[in-house]
This record gives structure tokens, sequence and C-alpha cells, in this order.
């Protein structure tokens, strides 16, 4: 999901040239006593839609066995792509995980 | 590795330079830990100074050393043209001001009883910077730019901030004083990875907004390759391999830099695990190898690195290296 791909984007690599601008997740997380309604990564997921902020996503079978995820859009899902093309137009601020798999 | 030797060091622009540095501590009768042993390096105006190395190879002795806390055993630390080794406590006082350090357990290097306000107006307090008012308006302009509201943090003390909040007012209350240089010992070792991409972002923009020169000293290689610009290898009180970032990790020339690049797991269950792990632990600082300290443990070593300690060479591009064995082909990273 986005949140998992956000947090290895922000790792820095030794592929990557020094001073490579790191990918950071914006915001923080949430207060947990009154945590947000919905996905509660939504408030700061760049891929979040209307759905997201209204219900909270149940824990599913990925294809691969033994992964499970809660997201209404995963990563490599149609809507997903969309808004990933979306951020790639407009400049990708946001959670910079475009190109993710 | 083992590096002694000089042929490294710049003789334009440096903020600091630093030359046989030696660290030793006594630990009981006869006993002496010989932390730092006979290192000199330089850092330029405007550069950041990444240096890593295990746990234990004398790291964080020499950034501590730099502040002159405590004072070297022997060897100069030349800052801004003056040796920190030869003033007086109040002179001393008075360039520290200009040198500031950052550390790894960000929420403890605060007062706990102080609102962290406070924490950051003080050293304008001490130093009787500017008026009342002036000070203030620094030290939320100063607040702002590291990304912590300043009326939040006159009613807040460390332990109502996350530690990343914790590490960015360490750094306000770092820069208050308008330092030339910040050493920042393991700042982001303690933070989540979206944290310390946040911190490490930061601490670039400031290095620009404020023209900062930075020591940036971690055990994590990615890390320091990202906001080094020159990154020095130490193991065991000695520099092995000095080198600009992309360059070190390109060609890695030291068996010992290898061994630690070789060494990083990556975030990929399917990756191959079977390169050589480093063997052995890291021999004691009271009584180190003879020769190249890294001898033991290198694959490489021979009669001539058991007898005699090698010298930083240059490798050409302002690469330099302590090895009588240098690494034709280094480690390739996928």
């Amino acid at each position: 999901m986005p949140y998992t791909k956000a947090l290895m984007k922000s790792i820095p690599k030794l592929t990557d040239p020094s001073h490579t601008r790191l990918a950071s997740i914006p915001g923080r997380p949430p207060d947990l006593v009154h945590p947000p309604e919905g996905c509660r990564f939504a408030p700061r997921c760049a891929y979040a839609r209307d759905k997201c902020r209204q219900e909270e996503p149940p824990l599913v079978q990925a294809d691969h066995p033994d992964h499970l995820y809660a997201c209404w859009y995963p990563v490599g899902s149609p809507e997903f792509q969309e808004r990933d093309a979306e951020l790639e137009r407009t400049g990708g601020v946001a959670v910079g995980i475009a190109g993710a798999s | 590795m083992a590096g002694t030797g000089k042929a490294h060091l710049r003789d334009v622009d440096n903020v600091l330079r630093v030359e046989d540095l030696v660290v030793e501590f006594h630990a009981g009768r006869n006993v002496t830990v010989k932390a730092v042993s006979g290192i000199s390096f330089d850092v330029r105006r405007g550069e950041t100074l990444g240096i890593v190395g295990e746990s234990g190879c004398g790291k964080s002795t020499t950034g501590r050393a730099v502040m002159q806390i405590p004072k070297p055993t022997s060897g100069t630390v030349v800052f801004e043209g003056r040796d920190l080794t030869g003033l007086s406590s109040s002179e001393l006082r008075e360039a520290r001001t200009k040198v500031q350090m950052i550390f790894q357990d960000p929420i403890s290097s605060l007062n706990p009883r102080r609102t962290v306000y406070e924490s950051v107006l003080e050293p304008l307090e001490i130093w009787g910077r500017g008026t009342r008012d002036e000070r203030e308006t620094l030290v939320d302009d100063i607040l702002e730019s590291v990304g912590i509201d300043p009326e939040r943090a006159k009613e807040s003390r460390p332990h109502q901030f996350s530690g990343g909040q914790c590490q960015r007012i360490s750094i306000a209350r770092a820069l208050v004083l308008d330092p030339t240089m910040i050493i920042c010992d393991e700042p982001v070792s303690a933070l989540d990875v979206s944290v310390q991409a946040q911190v490490l972002n930061l601490l670039e923009d400031l290095k620009v907004k404020y023209g900062l020169t930075l020591m940036f000293i971690a055990h994590d290689l990615a890390v320091v390759k990202n906001v080094s610009d020159r990154v020095a290898v130490m193991y065991l009180g000695k520099l092995c391999e000095v080198a600009p970032s992309d360059d070190l990790y390109a060609r890695a020339a030291h068996p010992y830099t290898n061994v630690l690049l070789k060494s990083i797991p990556e975030p990929d269950p399917f990756a191959d695990h079977s390169v050589a792990d480093l063997v052995g632990e890291l021999p004691s600082p009271v009584n180190p190898p003879s020769g190249c300290r890294f001898h033991t443990r290198c694959p490489y070593a021979d009669d001539l690195c058991v007898r005699e300690e090698p010298q930083l060479q240059p490798m050409g591009d302002g690469h330099f290296v302590a090895c009588h064995h240098p690494v034709a082909t280094p480690v390739t990273l996928s």
C-alpha cells in the first residue's frame, strides 16, 4: 500500500548520487485521541479519495501468498496509477512514490 | 588501515584543519584506551564531511575532540585560523559559539524541566545578544525555519514532542548563535526512516540558508553518502580512506570500506546474502594491532601489513586510501 511504499522510498540508497533529495511522508502521525475517520493514513496519503476518508479498509489478501494489506487503492491498482500519472505531471509533490510497482 | 599521513589535506578555504589528533583515556592502572591515534583531516567552507565506521572506531570521540570535550591528548585543531587546543577556557567558551553540536538522543539533549523555547533562547541570553525583542524574533524565525511552531514551543517541554521534533529543536538551539560549523553526531540514528528523511532534507536546506559547514558522524553508509561532500572512513582510531562522497562509493579502495559496503542489508528478502561478512570483532583499542590495525580481519593482509602502518596515498580525483593492497575491483552496488 502507499504507506509501506513511502516508508521504503524514504530510505537513503547507496545507488543514488550524494545529495539526492529524500522522499518523506508529509505531516505527522495522527492524533490518537481523535483518529481520522476511514483509513488512518488518508490525511497524509497522496492517493487518498473520498472513500478513504469515509470507510476503513479491511485487511485483504494480496496476490502473493502470506501478503495482506488494508488499502482501497493499493499500489498498482487503476486508481493508484491514475493518481500517480497526475502527480508525475504536476511535479509529484506529495509522497513522492511515483514509479512504485 | 591505519592511516596516518597528510597527503589528503588541502590548503584552500578550510574552516577546520585537524592534524595528528590523538585522544587517549586512562582506564585504570597501566591501561590506556587509544580511542583516536593520529588522524588528520580538514573541512572546507560550506562542505559536509561525513565520518563513518563501526561503533567504537573513534568517530564520536573525534567530533568531541574538535569541540575540546575533552581536550585531545595531542595534535592540533585549527578552526578559522585558531588552534583550539591552545586556548584558555574563556577563549574556548567564545570559540565554541561558532562550533555547535547536535547529538543522537534529541530528547535527553534538551532540559526536561524547561520549555523548549527557553532552551533555544538561552544561548542568546547567556551571551547577551540583542535586546529581549530581538532575541525572541530570532528564536521565532529559527524555530519556524526548522518547522516548529514557536507558540507551541513556549508552552511545551521536550517530552511533549516526538523524537524528530526534538531533533529539530536541538538543531534550532545549535543555530541561534549563528555558528560557522555544526558537528552532527549520529543525528538521525534514533529516528524512523520517514522522519530521518525529513531531518536530512532539513539539514541540507539549513546548510544553504545559513551558510553552514558540517561534520556528519554516523554508522549508516547510505545516510552519510546522502548528506556528505567528502567522506572519511575510520577504523579503530585511524583513517582508512578519504574521498569525495560519490567517488568513495563508486570505487571503494580499502578492503574495510568494501566489507562495510557489502554488509549492508537490503530491504529485499530475495537479495543475495552470500557475500563474506566481516570476520571477528573490533580489536581492543587498549592493545591495537601492529602495522595496519585492520590486518587481523583483512582477507588481503600479509607480513607487510603486520609490520608497517600504511600511509594515506592518493588514488586520483581527491581519493586517498591507507592500504598496502588496495582493492582493484571494488564491490558493485546493485
